[in-house]
């Protein structure tokens, strides 16, 4: 555990530096010149700390950030969300307040999630996801209100609120059925006499785990913050999800030895989320019976993009977690990969809207696991596992 | 099992967050309730090192309910035209919600009254089941007190959660609170620094951030109430004018007096068949002159 501190710490002492830099900045006038340039330096910072957990496991072996070598594949991924998330959210703000917010919550998941990565606890992987789930939300709650009247702007903060208050709720009903169920899984992990509970406990951690990872109908926030709040978006689908995948390895003691949740089995949990997935995404669309007030005719359909794309995100999240509970190595090892692959896509798919096509559509695919993309070899490993299983 | 002090204090403070409706006596319950988990866990941990996992907790304690109750007091002394940027109609709603409000018969309030407390009994006789039938680890009384802390949560949180902002903040606390408490007694050995550490950062970042949200709705929404939030989610525009019969008995009088927000006590308009401006229009049908006269009235 205390190897991790050292590429955890680096994230902090980045935000410490963050906040010292944005203190003397906003001591300086709007038009001093000196002012965007410390701000520049302190996006720098920001951006060094995020790649340093990295650069340490590298240079020194004993400061590897995760437990398993494939999570150091993921915390690559990983952070390099948050870096993505980072910039893409400075470009789109241009308050001194928002960029600090910003700054601050990509630094503190991504604390968080090295932490939740290089430990064995399932304990302390349940707060630290849940604390990485609450500074991602950060950004998205504490922000000064608008006070407008522009009602497409009212709905824009209110979605985002309403995201963020969804996201925190699920997280927390979904740590507290990890924690109880860990707890469980603890005590009565040899009693013979209790076995009931034994399973209770299996249950509990699997269904917490299934919520966390955002597993429809577990991912009720998403669609809102992909609407409202882009940044926010990407540090909670493609930073606290990917890790939330990668630390289920280790929550259910599949890295090896004999453990009571191996070949405890509730796959079809996800694979009725990736179901329910599918039709919600078959219902993101306009009213059908919509009707031109002007011209009398009915109205093509069109879907809500946001909604779409948290179907997808959703969907490829039960593959993952399926690959997981499956507890085979070519379903644990596609479940890392899609991992991996959320955290690239979820990124280029928020940049990508509204922007570029191809850039949205190869982000999508994906998503999907369609071939040749990032998503297909993970999607086939998990498939060639549930044809096992089955 | 023999119920002490500590579980009657969990006991009484989970009612208060299930039937108390002021936000400020919600918090008092979660005070009490909290004091009853510290005694609980003084009573059950012998080792040593029992005292960090009561400072701890004693310590959260005090942080969490003190910004949620700062956060709840500061706004509810804000008045109508002291927070700029609220639309007129969210002001208005609220003056209405608060002061304009019919009295509520005296068999409705029993019947509020009855159903809140056949819940509370009934979470009451759950809990004891539960404890019975699943016991977790620890003792008796422990384990009686997290399902008791549990049941509130989930009943505050399904009961009123998805309308009031403080008791869902409230609710997502007490059940970090419980899954505490488990850790602290029923745990396979007593939680280290790290644990508690977590534990206390969680629930006071949590309890930061819905303080938060609580400021937002206020300045956004003049309420602290989720239904303004959603609707303008929705893209619902608030506190629309509507057509709606108000308590009214056959023949087409009020069957009570009406009070407007300006105290003046409505007066009963009934409407006018449209009238098309082109002499050949016909006359409406037979059946439309047997329907009771309607009122125009503001819908909230």
């Amino acid at each position: 555990m205390s190897s991790t501190w050292l590429p955890a710490g680096a994230p902090l002492v980045a935000a410490l530096v963050a906040c010292v830099l944005w203190f003397v900045s906003s001591r300086r006038g709007s038009k001093d010149p000196l002012r965007e340039l410390l701000q520049v330096v302190a996006l720098a910072v920001s951006a060094l700390g995020l790649v340093a957990p990295l650069f340490l496991a590298w240079a020194i072996p004993a400061a590897r950030g995760g437990v398993l070598p494939a999570h150091d594949g993921v915390l690559l991924c990983v952070q390099a969300a948050l870096i993505s998330a980072l910039f893409l959210q400075w470009s789109a703000q241009s308050s001194l307040g928002a960029r600090l917010r910003i700054m601050l919550a990509c630094l503190l998941t991504s604390a968080f999630l090295v932490l939740a990565l290089g430990t064995n606890d399932r304990t302390h992987i349940s707060l630290l996801l849940l604390a990485a789930a609450l500074a991602a939300c950060g950004p998205v709650l504490v922000t000064p209100p608008l006070g407008s009247d522009d009602a497409d702007q009212e709905t824009s903060s209110a979605r985002s609120i309403t995201g963020g208050v969804k996201h925190i709720s699920s997280a927390t009903l979904g740590t507290c059925l990890l924690v109880i169920g860990a707890l469980l899984v603890a005590r009565y992990a040899v009693n013979l006499e209790n076995s009931g509970l034994q399973q209770l406990g299996a249950g509990l951690v699997v269904v917490g785990l299934v919520a966390r990872a955002g597993v429809w109908p577990f991912a009720p926030a998403s669609s809102d913050l992909l609407a409202a709040a882009a940044g926010p978006a990407v540090l909670v689908m493609g930073a606290v999800t990917p890790s939330v995948i990668a630390a289920g390895i280790v929550i259910l003691d599949l890295q090896g030895g004999a453990s009571p949740l191996r070949g405890y089995s509730l796959a079809w949990l996800p694979a009725i989320g990736v179901l329910l997935a599918g039709l919600r995404a078959l219902g993101a669309g306009a009213d059908r019976h919509a009707i031109s007030a002007q011209s009398g005719l009915p109205i093509p359909r069109s879907f809500s993009s946001p909604d779409l794309f948290a179907a997808t995100i959703a969907l490829q999240a039960g593959w993952a977690m399926f690959g997981v509970l499956s507890g085979s190595t070519e379903g644990v090892g596609g479940a890392l990969l899609l991992a991996a692959n959320t955290a690239i896509a979820v990124p280029l798919l928020v940049a990508a809207t509204g922007s570029s096509k191809p850039a949205l559509a190869v982000a999508a695919a994906s998503l999907l696991g369609l071939p040749p993309t990032g998503g297909f070899v993970g999607t086939l490993l998990v498939a060639r596992s549930a044809a096992a299983v089955g | 099992m023999q119920l002490n002090v500590w579980i009657i204090l969990i006991a009484f403070g989970g009612a208060g967050l299930v039937a108390l409706p002021d936000s400020r006596g919600v918090l008092v319950a979660l005070l009490v309730q909290w004091a009853g988990i510290i005694g609980t866990l003084s009573s059950f941990i012998q080792e040593g090192g029992g005292w960090r996992i009561i400072a701890v907790e004693a310590l959260t304690a005090l942080v969490c309910v003190g910004l949620l109750g700062w956060t709840v007091q500061t706004l509810h002394k804000i008045k109508p035209g002291e927070v700029p940027g609220i639309a007129d109609e969210y002001e208005d709603g609220w003056q209405q919600e608060r002061f304009g409000q019919p009295g509520t018969t005296r068999q409705q309030a029993l019947s509020d009254l009855l159903l809140q407390t056949v819940i509370l009994l009934a979470g009451a006789v759950a809990g004891f089941g539960l404890a019975r039938i699943y016991p977790l680890g620890g003792s008796e009384e422990s384990l009686l007190a997290f399902y008791w802390i549990v049941l509130s949560s989930v009943l505050t949180l399904v009961l009123h959660g998805a309308r009031d902002a403080v008791k869902q903040a409230v609710g997502l606390l007490v059940l970090l609170n419980a899954v505490a408490l488990l850790v602290g007694t029923a745990g396979v050995r007593a939680p280290d620094p790290y644990t508690l550490g977590l534990l206390s950062l969680c629930r006071i970042g949590l309890a930061g951030l819905l303080s938060y949200v609580l400021v937002r709705l206020k300045a956004g929404f003049f309420d602290l109430d989720f239904g303004n939030l959603f609707d303008a989610r929705s893209g619902t525009a608030p506190y629309s004018t509507a057509l709606a019969l108000v308590n009214v008995e056959p023949g087409g009088s009020y069957s009570e007096e009406v009070t407007l927000p300006d105290g003046e006590v409505a007066e009963e308009q009934a409407l006018e068949p449209a009238h098309d401006s082109d002499q050949d229009a016909e006359p409406a049908p037979q059946e439309a002159q047997d329907v009771p006269d309607a009122r125009e009235v503001e819908v909230e």
